[in-house]
C-alpha cells in the first residue's frame, strides 16, 4: 500500500504530459513519470520516495511505438519487455530484455528499466554498445540526442523532461552479439554480471551491468579486448584491469566473485566475437 | 446424473472401495483457480477501524522513550499503544513475547507501537508521527554467541514466563528449551567404532512466504463475546491460549477460520489474535483489522528456524550404524514461540530413519536476535540434512554405495527409535523407497558425470522420516448433516491450508456410504462456536485423525438410517444396506428407499413421520501418545512415521560454480493413497519448498543482527518455470489404524531434498557442501578453497 494521496494523471500526447508534470510542480506536488511503477511502488512504501502525482507515460502514442524507419529500429520507452523480447529488430536487445519472468514482463517497460531508480538498467547495455540516439521530451521542448551524451552512470534528464523513443542504426542492431548473466543464484534476481557484446568491424563493443555500481561501457577496456598483440586470457586480465573500478560487494556475492566472473565473461568475450580460434 | 451412475453399480461395488485412491478435483479448486475464494481480510465490515505497526529498526535495543502524542492527535487515529498499555506475555508454550515490545526490542522488526484509525492510510500516516529512542545493545547473532560464556541475555526474567511441562528452559542462560536423548551406551559404542565422521552443518533462519499474509480483524461484542476473524491453523488453540492469557471464558471467544492462503506451520500457535483483540479492547471493542504487509510477514511474524549441527558417527567395517552423538542447535530469534518444540522434535527424529542403539543427542532451542521462529513444514525433521550430508561422508570413507549404506541401516519393524519406542508392523519399507527412489534418479549411472568441459553431473540421496509433533492429546471431530436430496454435509475442525484434505475427507465419508464425493458438502469456514473440537491443522495429522472421525461420522450416521429405514421397509436394521444414494435390503437391493426420503425424517404415506433427522458424530483422539523423559528421552510421542526417500540430479559448471537441479524424486511410503493426484501436489509442492530454502532462500544479516534481505525483491523465492523435472512414486505399506491404511504426507516431501542436494553437488565438484543456502559462489568457494 502507499499510504499517501497522489493525482495520478493518464495523459494522451506529449504536450498532456508536458503540462500535467509543470501543473503538479506549480501546485507543490512533487511529480513523477510513471512507466511500469514496480519501483515507485516499491519505494513509495518504504518511504524513500513520496510522490505527489504521478504522470503515466504508457499512453502516449510516441512512447508506444515499436517499428523500423528509414534505416533504424525506434523503439518506444513505454513498450513492456515482453513487447521488446519478442521483437525481432535488435537481438541483443531482446536478449537482454529476458530478465525476470513473463509476469513481472509484462509491467516492466523500457523507459523505466533505463530511466528508474535501481542501478542496473540492463537493457541500457544493447543500445550503449550502438550509435543510438535518443528522443527526449521536456518542459523545452523535444529534442533527439546521442544517448553516450546523456547516459553516465545513468540517464542525465533535465528536470522534467522523460525519454520518449530509442532509435538504433539497423546496421548495428543486426551485428553478431554475446550476452552472458550471472545470477546469485535464482534467474529473477539482480545480475551479479551481465555482459552484452557486439562484434562490430572495428572490434568488440562491451557494456556491462551488476559487476560495478552502474552500467559501464569503457573505451580503453575495448582497446585491450581487441589488442590483438595479447594473448586472450592476457587480453581479458588487462581489460578488467582497464575498467578501474571497484566491484560491488552485497548480499548478492563478494566482490572477489564478481571479479571473477567478470575475468571469465570478457575471456568468453573474445572467445565468443574475438575471431580467435 | 453422476448420482445415477454410482445408482447402476450398487451391486458390484457392495464389497469393494470404489473412490478411495481416484483423483477427485480438489473442493476448493475452482474458487481458487477463479481467485475468488475469501480468505481472511477479503470480507469486509463496516465500521471496521484499522491498525498499523511501528516496528523496531535494532535487532537489540533499550527503549528510552516513545513519544506518541502527535500520532495520537493525528486526523482519523482512534488511539494509539505501546508496549505499557499491554502487560501481558504470549507464547504458546512458553509465555515470553509482549504484544508490543516493552522496555527493549529484541528483533529487527519487532513491533514497538501500534495506531488504530479509520483508514489504513491514516493510520501508516501516524505512525510516521511516533518518535522513539532507541540505545542499541550488543546484538547477539548466533547460536553459538548465544550460548558462549557471558553472552547478553536477551531474556532475564526466564524464570517468570508460564510453560508447559514438556519444555525445559534454562533461566540464566539463552536456553529456552533442551531436549536430551540418551540411548543404549554411545561413549562406549563410539569409542569401539571402526570408522567414525564427525561434521558440522548449518541453515539460516528464513519465512515460508506463504501467498496470503497473515490477517486478524477482532471485536469485542456488546454482550463481552470476541470475535476474531483469523488466518489461521489452529483456531482452537488461539481459543484456548487466548482464555489463558486474558483471563476470557473460552465460551465467549468465537475465533472465525475462514480457508488460510498458505499455512506451512507459520499460521499454527496464536499470530496476530492477541494485539487484535488488545487493539480492540483500546477502542471500546470497534472492530479493528490488523494486516501483516509482505514485509512484516517476513521479519515481524515469525518464520523457519536456523540451525547449526555438529553430527558424529560411528560404525562398523560393514557399515552398521553403531553410535550417533548429536548435537543440534536450533536459532529461536527472539521469542520462543513453536521452536521450543520444533528443537524438541528434532531430538525424536534426531538420528533420522536408520537403527541406532547408541545415541547420545541434544537438541537446543536457543535464544537469538534474529527473527523468532515458529513450525515451518518439516518442524524440525532438517536434522535429516546433517545426518544425511554426514552419511555420504560414512559411505566414502567405508567405500560403500550411499544407497546400500542407507539400506543396510533403514529402521524396520522391531527396531526402536531415539525415543526407544518400537517400531511397529505398520512402519514403511523403507529400503523399498530407496531403492525406488535410486532408480528413478537413473543411480545406475552413477553418483558423478562428466558431461562436457567443466561441465558435470552430480547425483545424491536422503531418506527421511516424519511423526507428527503433537500433544498426547491430540483430537478430532466430524459432524455429518444431511439434505433435502439425501446429500451429506461435513463439518469439521480442520482448515484449507492448502493441501487439499477437504476433498480426501469427503472421499472418505463417499466410500462409507458408497456415494459419488460431490455428494458430501464441506464447510470451508470453522467457527470454534460451532464447528467440533480439533487440536489443528498442523503436523501433517489431518487426513489421518479427522479422516478417522470422519468415518466413525459416517458410521454413525449409517446406523442411524438403518435404524429409521428398518420400520417402514420392515426388516431389522442389520438386513439394510446403504450405498448410491439409497438404504435398501442386502439381499433384495430392489426394495428400498432414497436417502432423500430417510435423512430428515421418515414421512409415511398418511403423514405420520418418525426418525428425525440424522446427526453423524464422530470423533478421534490420539491413541497410547506419552510425554518424554527429560534425562533420556524415554518416550512414544509418534503417531505414526512416514518414512521415504528423495534423490536430485543436478548439473554444475565448475569454473564458476553455476548449477541446476535437472530432476528431484521421491519415493514416500504413505501406505493408502486417498486421492492421488492431490498426493502428488502436495509432494511436488514440498519438494519446491525444499529446493527453495536449499539454493535462494534464508535471511542474510549485517553486522548488527539486521536482516538485509526481507523484500521480496532480496527474498527469492521459487517460481513457475524454474522448477526441475519432478517424479514422485508411492509405496502402499498400509497404517493399519490410519483411514483406509492412509498415512500423513504433507510436510515429508521437503525432508529429504536439502540433503539429497547438498549430496548431489558435493559429489559433482567432489568438496563438501556442509550448509544451505547452495549457491554458486558457495560452490565456487568450495572448488577453489579445497584447491590450496
Amino acid at each position: 500500500m502507499i499510504a499517501h494521496n497522489l493525482v495520478y494523471h493518464r495523459p494522451e500526447t506529449i504536450g498532456e504530459a508536458l503540462g500535467a508534470f509543470a501543473g503538479a510542480e506549480a501546485e507543490g506536488l512533487k511529480p513523477y513519470y510513471l512507466a511500469g511503477g514496480t519501483e515507485i511502488t516499491t519505494f513509495s512504501r518504504r518511504g524513500l520516495i513520496t510522490p505527489g502525482a504521478l504522470i503515466d507515460l504508457k499512453t502516449i502514442p510516441e512512447c508506444r511505438v515499436l517499428t523500423r524507419r528509414e534505416g533504424s529500429a525506434v523503439f518506444g520507452a513505454g513498450l513492456t519487455l515482453n513487447e521488446v523480447g519478442e521483437c525481432p529488430f535488435f537481438p541483443l536487445l531482446s536478449e537482454a530484455a529476458g530478465i525476470v519472468d513473463h509476469t513481472v514482463r509484462n509491467r516492466l517497460t523500457l523507459g523505466g528499466n533505463i530511466a528508474g531508480m535501481l542501478p542496473y538498467r540492463e537493457t541500457v547495455l544493447p543500445f550503449l554498445l550502438t550509435d543510438t540516439a535518443a528522443r527526449l521530451a521536456g518542459p523545452g521542448g523535444e529534442r533527439e540526442v546521442p544517448l553516450a551524451d546523456i547516459f553516465s552512470r545513468r540517464l542525465k534528464l533535465k528536470p522534467g523532461e522523460f525519454l520518449v523513443q530509442l532509435r538504433v542504426p539497423e546496421a548495428e542492431a543486426g551485428l553478431p552479439w554475446f550476452r552472458r548473466r550471472r545470477v546469485k543464484q535464482s534467474r529473477l534476481d539482480y545480475p551479479l554480471l551481465t555482459i552484452c557484446a557486439l562484434a562490430a568491424r572495428d572490434g568488440i563493443r562491451l557494456a556491462l551491468s551488476g559487476v560495478f555500481d552502474s552500467p559501464v561501457r569503457s573505451p580503453e577496456v575495448e582497446a585491450v579486448l581487441n589488442d590483438r598483440s595479447l594473448e586472450p586470457a592476457r587480453r581479458a586480465e588487462t581489460a578488467a584491469a582497464a575498467f578501474g573500478l571497484r566491484a560491488r560487494d552485497d548480499q548478492r556475492g563478494s566482490a572477489q566473485y564478481r571479479e571473477m566472473l567478470l575475468l571469465r565473461g570478457l575471456e568468453e568475450t573474445i572467445r565468443e566475437l574475438g575471431g580467435e580460434g | 446424473m453422476r448420482r445415477t451412475g454410482f445408482r447402476g453399480r450398487i451391486i458390484s461395488i457392495v464389497n469393494e472401495p470404489s473412490v478411495i485412491g481416484k483423483s477427485y478435483t480438489r473442493k476448493d479448486g475452482a474458487e481458487k483457480v477463479h481467485g475468488r475464494i475469501r480468505y481472511t481480510d477479503d470480507l469486509q465490515l463496516a465500521g471496521t477501524l484499522h491498525a498499523a505497526l511501528l516496528t523496531s529498526p535494532h535487532a537489540h535495543a533499550e527503549i528510552v522513550s516513545i513519544d506518541t502524542s502527535p500520532a495520537a492527535s493525528a486526523p482519523g487515529v482512534r488511539g494509539v499503544a505501546t508496549g505499557d498499555d499491554f502487560p501481558y506475555l504470549l507464547g504458546i508454550y512458553l509465555g515470553d513475547k509482549p504484544p508490543l515490545a516493552r522496555g527493549r526490542v529484541r528483533q529487527f522488526g519487532e513491533p514497538v507501537a501500534a495506531v488504530i484509525a479509520d483508514t489504513p492510510e491514516q493510520a501508516e500516516a501516524a505512525l510516521s508521527l511516533i518518535r522513539v529512542e532507541y540505545r542499541p545493545l550488543p546484538a547477539v547473532l548466533s547460536v553459538r554467541e548465544a550460548l558462549a560464556p557471558g553472552a547478553p541475555l536477551i531474556h532475564e526474567e526466564m524464570d517468570k514466563y508460564a510453560r508447559i511441562p514438556a519444555i525445559l528452559p534454562e533461566p540464566g542462560s539463552n536456553v529456552a528449551n533442551r531436549t536430551r536423548i540418551l540411548k543404549g551406551d554411545p561413549e562406549g559404542a563410539m569409542a569401539a567404532a571402526a570408522v567414525t565422521v564427525e561434521q558440522e552443518f548449518s541453515f539460516p533462519p528464513g519465512d515460508h512466504v506463504a501467498m496470503e499474509p497473515r490477517a486478524a480483524r477482532a471485536e469485542i461484542r456488546p454482550n463481552g463475546t470476541v470475535v476474531i476473524r483469523s488466518s489461521t491453523q489452529a483456531p482452537f488453540v488461539v481459543r484456548a491460549l487466548m482464555s489463558r492469557f486474558f483471563d476470557l471464558p473460552p465460551g465467549k471467544i468465537e475465533i472465525v477460520a475462514p480457508p488460510v492462503g498458505g499455512g506451512f506451520g507459520g499460521k499454527a500457535g496464536i499470530q496476530l489474535e492477541g494485539l487484535a483483540y488488545l487493539l480492540s479492547r483500546k477502542v471500546g471493542g470497534r472492530p479493528v483489522r490488523l494486516v501483516n504487509s509482505r514485509e512484516q510477514d517476513i521479519v515481524s511474524s515469525p518464520g523457519h528456524i536456523g540451525m547449526e549441527a555438529k553430527v558424529k558417527i560411528g560404525a562398523d567395517r560393514d557399515g552398521r550404524l553403531t553410535a550417533m552423538d548429536l548435537l543440534y542447535l536450533f536459532d529461536s530469534g527472539s521469542s520462543a514461540d513453536y521452536a521450543v518444540n520444533v528443537s524438541r522434535a528434532g531430538a525424536i527424529a534426531c538420528t533420522g530413519p536408520y537403527r541406532v542403539d547408541n545415541v547420545r543427542a541434544e537438541s537446543l532451542c536457543v535464544y537469538t536476535n534474529h527473527p523468532f521462529a515458529t513450525a515451518y513444514r518439516g518442524f524440525g525433521h532438517e536434522v535429516i540434512f546433517a545426518i544425511e550430508r554426514a552419511l555420504d561422508r560414512l559411505a566414502d570413507q567405508l567405500e560403500i554405495d550411499p544407497v546400500e549404506l542407507r539400506i543396510i541401516n533403514a529402521i524396520r519393524p522391531g527396531d526402536t527409535s531415539p525415543t526407544r519406542s518400537r517400531m511397529d508392523p505398520n512402519t514403511g519399507d523403507l529400503p523399498g523407497c530407496l531403492g525406488q527412489a535410486a532408480e528413478m534418479i537413473g543411480w545406475e549411472k552413477g553418483s558423478r558425470e562428466e558431461i562436457g568441459p567443466g561441465r558435470v553431473r552430480g547425483r545424491g540421496i536422503s531418506s527421511f522420516w516424519k511423526a507428527p509433533a503433537m500433544p498426547p492429546n491430540a483430537d478430532a471431530g466430524v459432524i455429518l448433516t444431511f439434505n433435502e436430496d439425501g446429500s451429506i454435509n461435513l463439518n469439521s475442525g480442520i482448515l484449507e491450508i492448502g493441501n487439499g484434505t477437504y476433498t480426501g475427507l469427503a472421499q472418505i465419508v463417499a466410500e462409507r456410504f458408497r456415494d459419488d464425493p460431490d455428494r458430501v458438502h464441506v464447510n470451508f469456514e470453522v467457527r470454534t462456536v460451532h464447528s467440533p473440537h480439533d487440536w489443528a491443522t498442523a503436523a501433517s495429522r489431518s487426513l489421518f485423525m479427522a479422516g478417522r472421525a470422519a468415518l466413525a461420522a459416517a458410521d454413525d450416521a449409517i446406523a442411524r438410517i438403518k435404524k429409521i429405514a428398518a420400520a417402514p421397509l420392515r426388516c431389522p436394521e442389520e438386513d439394510l444396506d446403504v450405498a448410491g444414494g439409497r438404504v435398501f435390503l442386502r439381499d433384495d437391493p430392489e426394495r428400498g428407499l432414497d436417502l432423500a426420503e430417510v435423512v430428515l425424517g421418515y414421512q409415511y404415506p398418511d403423514g405420520q413421520s418418525i426418525g428425525g433427522q440424522v446427526i453423524g458424530r464422530g470423533s478421534y483422539i490420539s491413541r497410547g501418545l506419552t510425554g518424554l523423559d527429560p534425562e533420556t528421552g524415554e518416550g512414544h510421542p509418534a503417531l505414526e512415521w512416514t518414512l521415504g526417500a528423495e534423490a536430485v540430479e543436478v548439473e554444475v559448471d565448475l569454473n564458476d560454480g553455476t548449477f541446476e537441479v535437472i530432476r528431484a524424486v521421491c519415493a514416500m511410503d504413505v501406505g493408502r493413497v486417498i486421492n492421488p493426484r492431490l498426493a502428488r501436489g502436495n509432494v511436488v509442492g514440498a519438494m519446491e519448498m525444499a529446493l527453495g530454502f536449499s539454493t535462494t532462500e534464508g535471511f542474510v544479516f549485517d553486522d548488527r543482527g539486521r536482516p538485509l534481505n526481507y523484500l521480496l525483491r532480496d527474498f527469492k523465492i521459487p517460481r513457475y518455470g524454474e522448477h526441475p523435472r519432478y517424479g514422485v512414486e508411492f509405496l502402499n505399506t498400509p497404517q493399519k489404524d490410519g483411514p483406509y491404511g492412509a498415512r500423513g504426507l504433507g510436510e515429508q516431501g521437503i525432508l529429504g531434498i536439502p540433503g539429497a542436494l547438498a549430496n548431489a553437488v558435493s559429489r559433482a565438484i567432489g568438496r563438501p557442501i556442509d550448509s544451505l543456502p547452495i549457491t554458486p559462489e558457495k560452490i565456487w568457494q568450495a572448488i577453489r578453497g579445497g584447491g590450496q
